[in-house]
């Protein structure tokens, strides 16, 4: 119970602690003074009026002297150097950021850590998506992020092909609202799974289906393979999200059991002798049976039997099967 | 408890914040969006296939929607309110707050549910048909039966999740931040739990099982950057707690279903019988991350990167440890104006403790043909060191037209891919076990090596639209499968006959000589996709996308595995007005794929 306690914590508090120490020593942030070619923000606002009051609502607008990287302080430290543009008015005179024109390394300037800190080597970077492709900088509509839509429509844009697998009977709850495409993907990753840096795909499955992470004395190995083998994370038309319906899924990997030769009887039956089936435990002895009703209950779902797929630490019941057939 | 602590914290907060942004008059603002509006869900089927996360108590109800987002500041704060409330078990509520005062922070809560199906295992009925003596058809001894203790059971999980997040930044470093955070997932509900005794019948079991399980995740981190370089550690901590515990059932006394009952001799087959025992256990753990990462800035020379991550994972019920080392690297740089190079790599060491699985003798009264000993060492199919890189190389080949090349090696060297049944041979060796040979388990451990070759083409039209086109090829040897899926090897050959004497009981190990090859997974894969969209007018837009893939594994033994899938789909936006937005899309997903199945011997 200690560890629960004190582990997790102590560095948190430590971080917290040292950051305070910073706070009270430190005196408080400054403005910068402009220099050379730099005119200011108020500048720009004479003439951009429609752009500062938005502005001046966002994270951006209100940045303090400490957080920009250069001396080059609000519109002019994305822009550069106002002077000649205030001067001539001519357009040509700014530098105003694209996704084209390496508007990303602007952003990066400043955003040189944290999740932002891989998007160099990241997959999007690679494929030309840029920084102004999902985020805007003068309006903070949304708050978070200064996205320019919600992100899932903006994921969707590109990645049709998966929104059309949201709409598969079996689907993680995005379109419900319950998750972000961000939920799993680290869209600014440059690890080449697009999951967060250092982790395996299927880390990225336990971080909520815990009860799965184990390690289990029984495993089943494709679950510490890859999920992705049996589950198809983005929609599926099986239940629980398979990539086919059992007992397909299971039978490309495993022969069907060998109790499924077995002939069925066809009629009823009662009870074995020395057996009532009233008793606890034998209820259900007696029936009605087919041909097929070995088949039947050994080929169509091997979960029912199977059901602990996911790696248990019980063992199943018989000694030939060593106990590793995940039936508790 | 703290749940509603925080809960409240958060309420309090929001209660609070709201007003003082209105009333401030110095610059404070608040804009927002409330939005209301009413559904209902309703079904002619299992309602579970269709309504996976809505609250099936309210099915046929007609249930409020309502959001409402709000957006405000004072002269020192930036802060976002958002609340959704769909029902009593569907609901969020998230706070972002953003100061001058060097501190910023963010909490959360959401819960909904999750339908899960109920399975009533009415195919779990049979009895076997047998032949008696004078050749007549007559019932015979082995025979499934089910009994579901809770027939009208309805299964589902509360999903609810907390999160607050805490960053102060640290003004004399650039970029400099300390952080803190903690979420919190809870799992409660209720789900069907099966399993089986085969004491002398098949009977599956099942009972509602209820659920309990909280995920505890506390991160701190900090970060910075000193002259062209930026560093940051992060450490987090997961915990899980299942607060249940599993359910048990009663194994039945063994008895062998058809040889007169013998309770010795299937009673000796089982590692358990008549005892009263748990299943459906999902075992408390934790996990333990230690992330340092670290940029450096080379200008004209590029941006290169690099990471460690040390993992350690713990099963509480086991103490079984798993661990992973992890390092990487990139390396990305713009060779000229129309080139951009960036090149990736990963290596992971993956260990989880070994388990020794000691376990009963086998028929141990039958000192001629039994007595045998299943004991195995299980090697976790975790353990794996991974090696990968990748190369992209991206051509711009004028305005607006990009081409993309990239290269990709994974190889992973695994320390058991799969792992054999113990088994014994009858070669004539062991006398002691009627010439019984043991073949104990040993793992599967060949090396996967994949390479992926991927080019891109990506062009816009105008300010009005894009296109693009993806093909991909992938070539893996010896990709991921079970060796031993299916067909036993002959017993032709073997001097052993299947019917019949003491040596019947030698087929039952026929069945585990499997040598055919089994996956869904390809040793060559060809993907082509094409997207594209278009601005009709400055309000209507349309896009189009069709991808196709085609996968085969022909390394295997016993069939050629083959995968074709083909998803078109199309999509059109139309909004009249700022106010009214019409989408109208159609999808399209088909697959079709293959499998061997090989029918097993039944050992009688």
């Amino acid at each position: 119970m200690d560890r629960k306690i004190t582990r997790p914590v102590a560095p948190l508090l430590w971080l917290l602690a040292v950051s305070c120490v910073v706070l009270l020593v430190l005196p408080p942030s400054s403005s910068m003074a402009d220099t050379g070619n730099y005119v200011g923000s108020e500048t720009c606002l004479e003439c951009h009026d429609d752009i500062g009051p938005a502005m001046s609502r966002t994270v951006h607008g209100n940045l303090q002297a400490y957080q920009y990287p250069g001396e080059a302080t609000g519109c002019e430290s994305c822009h550069g150097p106002g002077g000649a543009h205030a001067e001539s008015e001519d357009p040509a005179d700014i530098f105003k950021p694209t996704a084209d024109n390496g508007g990303a390394e602007k952003c990066l300037a400043c955003h040189k850590t944290g999740t932002t800190m891989n998007w160099g080597t990241s997959t999007h970077a690679e494929n030309d998506v840029a920084c102004l492709s999902c985020h805007q900088i003068h309006i903070g509509t949304y708050g978070k992020a200064l996205l320019k839509a919600p992100q899932e429509q903006l994921c969707e844009s590109c990645h049709q092909d998966v929104k059309g697998k949201f709409q598969l009977p079996s689907h993680h709850p995005l379109k419900e609202g319950f998750m972000t495409c961000t939920s799993c993907h680290d869209v600014h990753s440059g690890n080449m799974q697009g999951i967060a840096e250092g982790e395996m795909v299927r880390d990225a499955c336990l971080n909520c289906h815990t009860q799965y992470a184990g390690p289990f004395i029984f495993e089943h190995s494709p679950v510490e393979e890859d999920c992705r083998i049996c589950h198809d994370p983005h929609g599926a038309v099986a239940n629980n999200l398979l990539k086919q319906n059992e007992p397909f899924i299971c039978l490309q990997c495993h022969q069907p059991h060998f109790h499924t030769i077995l002939a069925g009887w066809e009629g009823d039956y009662s009870a074995p002798p020395g057996v009532v089936d009233a008793d606890p435990g034998y209820e259900g002895l007696s029936g009605t049976s087919h041909y097929d009703s070995m088949k039947r209950s050994m080929l169509t779902k091997c979960t029912q039997c199977h059901a602990s797929v996911h790696g248990t630490d019980l063992p199943s019941q018989t000694i030939t099967g060593q106990g590793r057939a995940l039936n508790r | 408890m703290h749940k509603r602590i925080l809960l409240m914290t958060i309420a309090a907060l929001l209660v609070c914040w709201a007003p003082v942004g209105m009333a401030d008059d110095g610059g404070g603002f608040v804009t927002g969006t409330a939005t209301a509006g009413a559904h209902i869900s309703d079904s002619t089927d299992n309602p579970v296939r269709v309504g996976e996360y809505v609250n099936l108590e309210d099915f046929e109800d007609v249930m409020a929607d309502m959001v409402l987002d709000l957006f405000g500041g004072t002269p020192n704060t930036l802060y976002t309110v958002g609340l959704t409330y769909r029902d009593n078990s569907t609901k969020s509520i998230d706070f972002n707050l953003w100061t001058k005062n060097y501190i910023s922070a963010d909490f959360g809560y959401d819960s909904f549910i999750h339908n899960m199906d109920h399975d009533y295992l009415q195919n779990m009925q049979a009895k076997e048909a047998s032949v008696d003596a004078d050749g007549n058809f007559v019932p015979g001894g082995k025979q499934i039966y089910h009994t579901d203790n809770d027939p009208m059971g309805r299964y589902f999980i509360q999903y609810e999740k907390f999160h607050g997040n805490v960053k102060v930044d640290l003004p004399f470093m650039e970029g400099g931040q300390v952080y803190g955070g903690y979420g919190e997932q809870t799992r409660s509900g209720f789900k069907q739990t099966m399993t089986i005794d085969h004491c002398a019948f098949c009977h599956v079991e099942s009972n509602a099982q209820r659920i309990d399980q909280r995920t505890e995740t506390w991160t701190a981190g900090i970060k910075g950057t000193v002259g062209k370089a930026s560093v940051q550690y992060e450490y987090t901590s997961r915990d899980y707690y299942d607060h249940t515990g599993a359910p048990e059932r009663r194994w039945l006394n063994a008895s062998h279903p058809v040889n007169g009952g013998s309770e010795e001799e299937f009673a000796s087959r089982d590692i358990f019988e008549d005892v009263t025992l748990p299943y459906g256990q999902s075992a408390d753990s934790e996990k333990d991350v230690h992330n340092v990462a670290m940029k450096v800035d080379l200008d004209r020379a590029g941006t290169l990167k690099g990471s460690y991550t040390h993992t350690k994972s713990t099963n509480d019920f086991t103490n079984i440890e798993g661990k992973v080392d992890a390092f990487s690297a990139g390396y990305a740089v713009k060779l000229n104006p129309n080139w951009r190079l960036t090149a990736r790599f990963l290596t992971y060491e993956d260990k989880v403790d070994d388990y020794f699985v000691d376990l009963p003798n086998f028929r141990a009264y039958d000192t001629t043909y039994g007595n045998l000993d299943f004991d195995w060492n299980r090697i976790s199919a975790a353990n794996r060191t991974v090696t990968q890189g990748d190369v992209n190389l991206n051509w711009k080949l004028a305005k607006r037209k990009h081409l993309n090349f990239s290269w990709r090696l994974q190889v992973i060297d695994r320390d058991a891919m799969a792992q054999n049944q113990t088994n014994y041979i009858f070669d004539g060796i062991n006398p002691g076990n009627d010439g019984a040979t043991l073949v104990p388990s040993e793992p599967y451990a060949d090396k996967t090596t994949i390479n992926r070759l991927k080019l891109r083409y990506n062009a816009r039209l105008g300010m009005k639209g894009n296109y693009n086109f993806t093909y991909t090829y992938t070539n893996v040897d010896k990709p991921y499968m079970n060796p031993w899926a299916g067909c036993e090897h002959s017993l032709q050959g073997t001097g052993s006959a299947h019917t019949g004497g003491a040596a019947e009981g030698r087929v039952y190990y026929y069945q585990r000589q499997r040598y055919g090859n089994g996956t869904n997974m390809p040793s060559q894969a060809h993907q082509f996709a094409l997207r594209g969209s278009y601005q009709l007018s400055p309000r209507t837009s349309i896009s189009a996308f069709a991808n196709y893939a085609h996968d085969k594994n022909d390394d295997l033994n016993v069939y050629e595995y083959t995968r074709d899938m083909f998803t078109p789909g199309i999509n059109l936006w139309t909004a009249p007005s700022d106010r009214l937005l019409f989408t109208l899309g159609w999808d399209n997903m088909w697959v079709q794929s293959n499998a061997n199945m090989c029918p097993p011997f039944f050992d009688g």
